[in-house]
């Protein structure tokens, strides 16, 4: 499922990439959209602030990802900062490096200016009821196999195949590793994949489930978290195609 | 074309103002559009300066980056800004920035 809209040069268009966004999103949990919104807010102020364009916002939903793009047609390259408290600048990306799962900058093949995207894991129902039903114990895990038949055999059927940008299948195994980057966005050689160790002020801990996770295990940290806080009913995503 | 009925906006408005302490409110959405006017605003409130000024942000529906260009740039012209009652997501822009806690905002 894919939006995309073109945004002008103007100041306004930050918050109708906002809105554009928002409701694209509108049935996800609060958190996952906030921090999208978010993240929307500050590529596109840099797109006009910086790139002094217009700008193309992309937004493609697989099952298990969120992946926004906002193209702008300026030159010159975004540059993660670390500003001191007393900076009153510089907090745009490091916003983006914090909030997303993944993200990247590319050049635009077919025209002048970047591409910077972000990537928003969201979980698919199965793996999550695995876990359940493993700490339940086997009686627990044959009741729910009964009663929950058709969500688990959804991930693995053809409806399931869903194609990110450029006709790439996406990650069916994003729950187990990242691949991330690559497997979005072929073009990103030689860019700015993922940047840990810009998060260099402590995380706090009402955070963990917004975390940029650049490891599998704070991935499955953050996606069992995100189950927990944010949606109870496995459902939703499965209903999406 | 964009803009128009989807331009965000953001207020000012002045609470309380006595004995140095400056009280204002914020509402709105505070982003690159709306910051300029909202910081003239306060500026003009300020009047060349206030031992503190209290931001109530109840109100504000949403903060980024540009909005914290101006707090930051606010604490640089006080001896004191206290922030209060922020919004959950107001927060959390915070927090990801590591300046909730500069802010006295820590949980």
């Amino acid at each position: 499922m894919t939006d995309r809209r073109t945004f002008a040069l103007s100041r306004r268009s930050v918050a109708a990439s906002r809105n554009f966004i928002g409701r694209a999103l509108a049935d996800l949990p609060d958190e996952l959209r906030e921090a999208a919104v978010l993240m929307m807010s500050e590529l596109a102020t840099n797109a006009i602030v910086h790139a002094g364009t217009g700008f193309e916002v992309t937004i493609d939903r697989s099952p298990g990802a969120l992946r926004v793009a906002v193209a702008d047609l300026g030159g010159g390259e975004p540059a993660v900062q670390d500003p001191s408290s007393s900076e009153p600048h510089g907090r745009g990306l490091q916003i983006v490096t914090r909030l997303a799962d993944d993200w990247g900058m590319t050049d635009n093949h077919d025209r002048s200016g970047k591409t910077v995207w972000y990537v928003i894991r969201m979980d698919q129902p199965e793996p999550v009821e695995a876990r359940v039903d493993s700490v339940r114990g086997r009686m627990a895990r044959q009741a729910a196999a009964q009663s929950r038949r058709g969500d688990h055999r959804q991930p693995d059927g053809d409806g399931e195949h869903a194609e990110s940008p450029g006709g790439r299948p996406s990650s069916r195994s994003g729950r187990t590793g990242r691949g991330g980057g690559e497997r979005f966005d072929g073009s990103t050689h030689g860019r700015t994949p993922c940047s840990r160790s810009q998060a260099t002020v402590p995380r706090p801990s009402r955070s963990v489930s917004m975390s940029s996770a650049c490891s599998s295990s704070t991935a499955r940290i953050s996606s069992s978290m995100r189950r927990v806080v944010g949606s109870p009913e496995p459902s939703h995503e499965m209903t999406s195609l | 074309m964009t803009g128009g009925p989807e331009a965000p906006s953001a207020a000012v408005e002045v609470l309380d103002d006595a004995h140095g302490v400056l009280t204002l409110a914020i509402t709105g959405e505070l982003d690159l559009a709306s910051v300029e006017p909202v910081h003239a605003a306060i500026d003009l409130a300020m009047d060349g300066g206030r031992e503190q000024v209290v931001l109530e942000l109840g109100a504000l529906t949403f903060m980024d980056s540009s909005g914290i260009a101006m707090v930051v740039q606010i604490t640089k012209e006080v001896d004191s800004l206290v922030i209060r009652d922020v919004t959950p997501i107001v927060r959390r822009v915070l927090e990801v920035t590591g300046l909730a806690d500069v802010l006295g905002l820590g949980t």
